[in-house]
């Protein structure tokens, strides 16, 4: 079933009822465009084209490209229920020119004791970054997302239902809070053919919830494009996390994610990936106003149908980032080591999935003022990815983009 | 009313009482509340029905603790360009305050003593606590640690000191005093180091609620 009539009713429905409030106070309604100027040092097509590149932007991309067209509508339904629709255009010739990248409800009642209570309800991001704290889910420190963010932007979204409950401190003296989530979902099954076939990639653009990509190795135009939110086994996935927030500025994060694929079944275009991680994550606010920043995932994606259930072939992932930022005024800078591997553990013999790379970023930004913001990017993702040579390319390559974007956001 | 400002000078008037509070490095722990309590009865000033703004900006209460006396209604403006729903779960004062922008539509009464903690039910990082009292004198020390009764009326007094800054074991702290017919101080040193204020949020462009 192509993606959930449920979630595209869900956000018709609260983008008619944004339209026909009165009250519009209680509504907000952001847009924002981005557009780059980018130079390219690099052997590889990006992935956006259907090359192996990990960046967006690959060899020919030089030039005056769009970063993205962002759209978000947010506000009250009825007094302790919010909607929230966020639309993106990347420019790139996805199949819809604009789409959806969220689009739920969250329902938070009032708290009457030391306990919160919130549900969430559609298509959301799982709680995972600490770095995407923008609306439109957009890096705050840069402008590609960290190896781990930008997988979670390509190929991750929560259809479904998510609740979380917080013991909150502050009444009790304490100066933390205390958060357990979990999650049920579903339209999840693809998850994991990216990382399969082209391993961690460091970039911003998000797969929207009706979005494509082309099939990165596959060099056959008649293969159709990847589709990444689809249900195929009819069977629920499910996340559970934890989250401490320590003085309202530091956060430290658990998550345990499985789609629960059975690898068994197929579909006309995609089959089932069974894709199980686990996520770690701390985010500390410093003196100078310093933020540090240190992620983790590891786990494996398997396809294919085997006798144990597991998968015909396995690949295991993990990635981690470091991450410093500091803001002075308008001004930030920050800098991001990031590692990325991925190795196939069963059946390399059919498809050896194998990366192992590394990645530098160094980004500017500048805020003009509350409308325009000018960032400035450099990456540097460098290692291997064997699976390079099933098309012919040398499993060694160094990939440098350079990017200066111009934000204005209303 | 909340304020003493600058250093205690040498010239001190008549019945004043002067409070210092430092933390436990000697440093001034500013945004302390503290009230004086006569021991026996003074003539108090004339309540008159107050009311007081507790203001929201950045995305955080300011101020993110405020003393005030019981019967006072408290004014939670919204100068953020985001809507806030400010709540309270302390039994002190139960309330919840809809969706809105600039003023509310009326103040709450706060007629009991105790401590309020309010909150926003969208931005969960914001926080702030409410200090109510029936002593008339009372308030929050500034950044250098000092606060000031003027035109305190002689007698003995139990001074306490708050800060939501401190593990609960270590919130209050007592001593008493002895106000003449000139001029008294009083000083606390805190016995451990003062957690984080809790911090707005300046950058318009995050929105992880």
């Amino acid at each position: 079933m192509r993606l959930s009539c449920f979630a595209l009713a869900i956000s018709a429905w609260t983008l008619s009822q944004s339209a026909l409030a009165q009250d519009a106070g209680s509504h907000e309604l952001t847009a924002q465009i981005d557009v780059r100027a980018v130079a390219v040092d690099s052997p590889l097509d990006s992935f956006a084209e259907g090359g192996t590149g990990q960046l967006r932007f690959g060899r020919d991309d030089d030039g005056i490209r769009l970063g993205s067209v962002m759209i978000d509508a947010a506000g009250e339904l009825i007094e302790t229920v919010r909607y929230n629709v966020t639309a993106r255009a990347t420019g790139d010739g996805d199949q819809n020119p604009i789409d959806l990248t969220e689009a739920y409800l969250e329902w938070r009642p009032y708290p009457s004791n030391w306990l919160r209570w919130k549900t969430r309800v559609g298509a959301f991001y799982a709680p995972i970054s600490l770095e995407n704290r923008t609306v439109g889910w957009d890096s705050l420190y840069s402008i590609s997302s960290s190896a781990i963010n930008t997988w979670l932007g390509e190929e991750l979204r929560t259809i479904g239902l998510e609740t979380s409950l917080t013991a909150l401190g502050a009444t009790a003296g304490r100066n933390f809070d205390v958060s357990v989530v979990g999650s049920v979902y579903a339209w999840n099954d693809p998850a994991g053919i990216l990382l399969f076939q082209r391993g961690w990639g460091i970039h911003d653009r998000q797969t929207a919830l009706f979005g494509e990509l082309p099939r990165p190795i596959v060099m056959n135009p008649s293969i159709p494009n990847i589709e990444f939110f689809d249900e195929v086994d009819h069977r629920m996935g499910y996340y559970a996390g934890l989250e401490a927030k320590i003085s309202g500025r530091h956060v430290l994060r658990a998550l345990h994610y499985d789609n629960r694929g059975d690898t068994s079944k197929r579909h006309a275009r995609e089959p089932t990936w069974l894709t199980r991680f686990d996520a770690l994550g701390a985010r500390l606010e410093l003196p100078h106003a310093i933020t540090a920043i240190s992620q983790y995932m590891r786990g494996d994606t398997a396809v294919g149908p085997s006798v144990d259930g597991r998968g015909l072939i396995i690949v295991d992932f993990d990635s981690w980032f470091v991450l410093l930022s500091q803001q002075y005024g308008p001004h930030r800078i920050t800098a991001r080591y990031d590692r990325m591997e991925t190795e196939t553990v069963r059946n390399a013999r059919f498809f050896d999935s194998n990366q192992d790379a590394d990645a530098w970023t160094a980004a500017y930004l500048f805020d003009l003022n509350d409308h325009c913001q000018l960032a400035a990017e450099a990456i540097q993702l460098s290692g291997s990815l064997r699976q390079r040579a099933e098309v012919g390319l040398p499993a060694s390559a160094t990939e440098r983009l350079l990017q200066l974007a111009f934000r204005y956001k209303y | 009313m909340l304020l003493g400002l600058a250093l205690a000078g040498p010239a001190a008037s008549a019945n004043e009482l002067t409070v210092n509070v430092s933390d436990n490095q000697g440093q001034p722990a500013r945004n302390v509340v503290v009230v004086a309590t006569p021991k026996a009865p003074v003539s108090a000033p004339a309540r008159s029905p107050t009311m007081v703004e507790m203001d929201q900006v950045d995305r955080q209460f300011a101020p993110y603790v405020l003393a005030i006396q019981t019967g006072t209604r408290v004014l939670f403006s919204n100068n953020d360009s985001v809507a806030h729903q400010v709540y309270s779960f302390s039994p002190p004062k139960r309330f919840e305050l809809a969706l809105y922008h600039g003023k509310p539509r009326e103040p709450v009464l706060f007629d009991k003593p105790g401590i309020v903690t309010v909150g926003c039910n969208i931005h969960d990082n914001m926080i702030g606590y409410l200090y109510i009292t029936e002593s008339p004198w009372f308030g929050t020390t500034a950044s250098d640690g000092v606060w000031k009764a003027r035109d305190i009326p002689a007698g003995e007094y139990e001074l306490q000191v708050w800060t939501p800054l401190l593990p609960p074991h270590e919130w209050l702290q007592t001593q008493s005093v002895v106000v003449g017919e000139t001029s008294a101080r009083a000083s606390f040193k805190l016995k451990r180091g003062l957690r984080p204020e809790p911090v707005p949020i300046k950058d318009k462009r995050v929105r992880d609620y």
